[in-house]
């Protein structure tokens, strides 16, 4: 099994170049397209929570944001992250500031009936 | 309506600018009063007249039954102003934010599932690092035995190098080696279980599929190597890559009385494009640690044709992809990472390999067949591509046309025009005259 003499090769090293972006950026979604999924979401949710005031759609698009989050990749712009977030977070706060009631959980309405 | 509001505000703006010193314990109340007022007001302007009225009534009962000591206190001592002090109580018990957490249960519960959420991410992070950099430092010593370089991130000065892993994702680590005979990089992946996302945990739970390793290498591709092309695996995994993997699945296939000849595990799998190549590699070492790591090593595949995955279906490509010496190991981390001695034994099967794979010499007649099978190949693929590039190149020529005649009609210049015009014609004729040289010829 082993090698006579030494293997290495200080002449022949061939530098670490990252793939090409387009190519990596494809190939890393098709791997695994969960992050791009979960930013549409956010989106959406983000955009029925500023405009139609539904609050229960601002706090889902911020679970979306996290989950987002968490599965970043390092060769993924940080700054898409970073606006969802925002965007999550400021569709939470005028839902609220409009109207502060709470949201009318299921159970209260199933305990009445 | 509107004017009786507006009339009010003003008679308690009075009310306040005359009376602070004698009433200075109501300054509080009122400030309230007005502060609430406005909004108030601003609602209530919509509703039709016969609600305001029910509204007037019923807040009026709810003073006299809440406060009665207060209202009779303020018509003691404000007499003059009994009728108008009535309205400044209606707005003072605002549903408030503050007093009733009670009421945001759901909001409660989406809070706490973002705290769990996050520190279920944090767990999870340290915990997938943790565990790749200890498989990492269990293969340091034998990557530096073997490499000059030895995780490489392209940017670092070589004399400056710390062997480390990269990051490529919270689940995803990665180092790229080189600098040894035979190989011109050898690139270590570990893709572990999505620990910090609670939703892929969830989903783990009824698909598992465990941490992994993957070695690819790109071997050094030299004049006097031979022909090879060879995979060998558990069945599911091997099966999977036989259908994906377009060398695999254009040269060779399943070689059963060979596997059976082994003796290798009946839920393993060869491929091979000659038996040849089989009984090359497989010599009684290498058979005796795949038998031993039987669990940790899921697949193997060396060849020299390796292209990539096979095109999606009804795609295909316009023009071969190069061909390169390629190597590539799926191995288990969940059974690799055990002791530390089963991962040396398993990265010294690669080294071995990958000189065997180098060293490796077939006969001349397995060299004649397998140069004559890749030549088959080569041939059908480019009748199969003839047809869709004739075309293209039909199309090409027309655009070509089209261009000069385009050029010409937009030419300003009536000399110049005149001139293309002659070019245009001089070349159809061109076109033309290779017939009347053929008949002249027969």
């Amino acid at each position: 099994m082993q090698q006579n003499g030494d293997p290495r090769r200080t002449n022949r090293i061939v530098r670490y170049k990252p793939l090409d972006s387009t190519a990596n950026q494809q190939q890393a979604i098709s791997e695994d397209p969960l992050p791009e999924y979960m930013n549409v979401l956010g989106m959406i949710f983000s955009m029925c929570g500023l405009m139609i005031r539904m609050k229960w759609c601002s706090w889902l698009a911020l679970v979306c944001s996290c989950i987002s989050f968490a599965n970043t990749r390092t060769s993924d712009d940080a700054k898409q992250i970073v606006s969802s977030f925002m965007l999550s977070v400021s569709a939470v706060v005028m839902s609220y500031l409009q109207n502060p009631s709470p949201i009318i959980p299921p159970w209260v309405t199933l305990l009445q009936s | 309506m509107k004017i009786v509001w507006i009339f009010l505000i003003f008679f308690i703006g009075f009310a306040i600018s005359t009376d602070d010193n004698e009433f200075a314990e109501f300054e509080d109340e009122f400030v309230g009063s007005s502060a609430t007022q406005a909004p108030e007001i601003q609602r209530e302007g919509e509703p039709p007249v016969l609600k305001q009225k029910d509204d007037f009534e019923e807040e009026d009962f709810g003073v006299v039954e809440e406060e009665p000591e207060e209202a009779e206190k303020v018509r003691e001592a404000d007499s003059d102003d009994a009728a108008p002090a009535q309205p400044l109580k209606f707005a003072d018990v605002p549903a408030h934010f503050r007093s009733n957490w009670a009421s945001y249960q759901v909001e409660g519960i989406v809070v706490l599932i973002i705290l769990i959420y996050m520190t279920n991410y944090l767990i999870g992070k340290t915990t997938n690092a943790s565990i790749a950099q200890t498989i990492f430092d269990m293969c340091r010593p034998t990557l530096e035995e073997q490499f000059a370089v030895v995780g490489d991130d392209g940017t670092t000065d070589l004399d400056k190098m710390i062997p480390s892993l990269k990051h490529d994702t919270d689940s995803t680590f990665s180092a790229w080696c080189t600098g040894r005979v035979n190989v011109n990089s050898l690139f270590l992946q570990m893709k572990m279980v999505k620990r910090q996302d609670v939703v892929s945990r969830i989903m783990e739970m009824f698909t598992p599929s465990g941490d992994k390793m993957t070695i690819k290498a790109s071997l050094e591709t030299t004049n006097d190597t031979d022909p090879l092309i060879f995979a060998v695996g558990e069945k599911k995994i091997a099966s999977k890559y036989f259908k994906e993997m377009l060398d695999l699945n254009s040269f060779a296939s399943e070689r059963k009385q060979a596997a059976q000849q082994f003796n290798l595990p009946a839920s393993w799998q060869v491929y091979a494009d000659q038996n040849e190549v089989v009984f090359s590699i497989l010599d009684p070492g290498v058979v005796s640690l795949l038998k031993k790591h039987e669990d940790a090593i899921e697949f193997i595949h060396i060849s020299d044709q390796f292209t990539g995955p096979k095109p999606a279906e009804g795609e295909s490509y316009t023009r071969l992809p190069e061909a390169q010496r390629y190597m590539f190991v799926s191995l288990n981390l969940q059974y690799l990472g055990q002791d530390e001695e089963s991962v040396m034994e398993i990265l010294n099967l690669v080294f071995y390999l990958i000189d065997k794979a180098r060293k490796m010499k077939l006969s001349k007649d397995a060299k004649v067949k397998a140069e004559r099978r890749r030549k088959e190949f080569e041939d059908a693929f480019l009748k199969q591509t003839h047809q869709f590039r004739q075309e293209a190149a039909q199309a090409r020529r027309e655009e070509k046309t089209r261009e000069r005649k385009q050029k010409l009609m937009d030419e300003s210049d009536p000399e110049r025009q005149k001139r293309l015009e002659a070019k245009e014609l001089k070349r159809e004729a061109k076109a033309k005259s290779p017939k009347m040289k053929q008949l002249k010829v027969k």
